[in-house]
């Protein structure tokens, strides 16, 4: 069981935590800002970023990365654009 | 004695945070860098940071938090502050804490509900918002309030509107700027996975 002290501090962290919600930068987690980042700095040094570069870079597995990319798609933070190299490849381009 | 060991360590607590913020408030009102004070008169800080301690230690530690709170007004400006303050300021520090607590219990009764009050129910501080109405409040109450025990102590000192305005805005912006770098410290702890996101 916690202590009083304990429990005042966790007090503390919930008031920093709803300030932190209602600044409304809690839309994305850990994993999809890690992500976002990876097609970032591919994008910058590379000149372009496909899907495979961000499973190799980051870590994560397809299914998270495809997971993340689609909502990224839905809420306009990227596109995706076919590779003309290899069909099977997206291209993941950054919304300005 | 568990309710001892609570009031050791929410005393060290306190008398820690609020030094330690009476001592990065030192910097700016002695280097000034913004040349808001350059004859350093006794006018009142634009930025109290101390005033965010007592607002933070007394809405989470409530009345433990007091005499950990007085000890830090009386030591911390003789311990950091190269100029004596004024005659009274001991008692102007009781005027200080009482303007949180009044604010607090003001919230307090304005929020009662007549169906389950309490006198010994505590208001829950996890919203932000509440805080700052306390901010708000008790920068307005310390402004009169310590001003006026400053003036009743020194006759030399009279109640001045624009030093009761410097109060209530350092007041404001020195809590906020404490409750602003505290969430800042906590968003860097939680994006670098040094505590959990609470959501997870």
């Amino acid at each position: 069981m916690s202590s009083k002290y304990t429990k005042d501090l966790i007090n503390i962290l919930e008031m920093l935590w709803s300030i932190e919600k209602d600044l409304n930068l809690v839309r994305y987690n850990e994993t999809e800002k890690k992500i976002y980042y990876t097609i970032a700095w591919k994008t910058s040094s590379m000149g372009s970023c496909n899907i495979s570069d961000v499973i190799n870079s980051s870590g994560f597995s397809r299914s998270t990365v495809y997971k993340t990319i689609k909502k990224f798609e839905s809420e306009n933070l990227l596109s995706l654009q076919q590779s003309d190299e290899d069909r099977r490849e997206f291209i993941l381009q950054l919304e300005s | 004695m568990n309710s001892i060991v609570h009031f050791i360590k929410v005393t060290l607590t306190v008398y820690i945070f609020s030094m330690f913020l009476y001592a990065i408030w030192y910097f700016f009102q002695v280097v000034d860098l913004a040349k808001m004070n350059p004859l350093d008169e006794w006018i009142g800080s634009l930025v109290y940071l101390p005033h965010g301690a007592r607002v933070l230690m007394f809405c989470y530690f409530r009345y433990y938090s007091l005499p950990g709170l007085y000890l830090a007004e009386i030591s911390g400006p003789q311990l950091i502050h190269h100029i004596d303050y004024v005659d009274g300021w001991s008692l102007a520090a009781f005027g200080s804490l009482s303007s949180v607590i009044i604010a607090v219990e003001i919230i307090r009764w304005v929020r009662k509900n007549p169906e389950n009050f309490s006198v010994v129910k505590t208001l829950s501080f996890k919203n932000y918002k509440s805080l700052i109405l306390v901010v708000l409040i008790s920068a307005m109450l310390n402004g009169i309030l310590a001003n006026s025990l400053i003036a009743i102590v020194n006759s030399s000192i009279s109640i001045d509107v624009l030093t009761v305005l410097r109060f209530m805005i350092g007041d404001i912006l020195g809590a906020i700027i404490v409750i602003g770098a505290l969430w800042v410290i906590f968003t860097t702890l939680i994006d670098t996975r040094l505590i959990i996101n609470p959501d997870d």
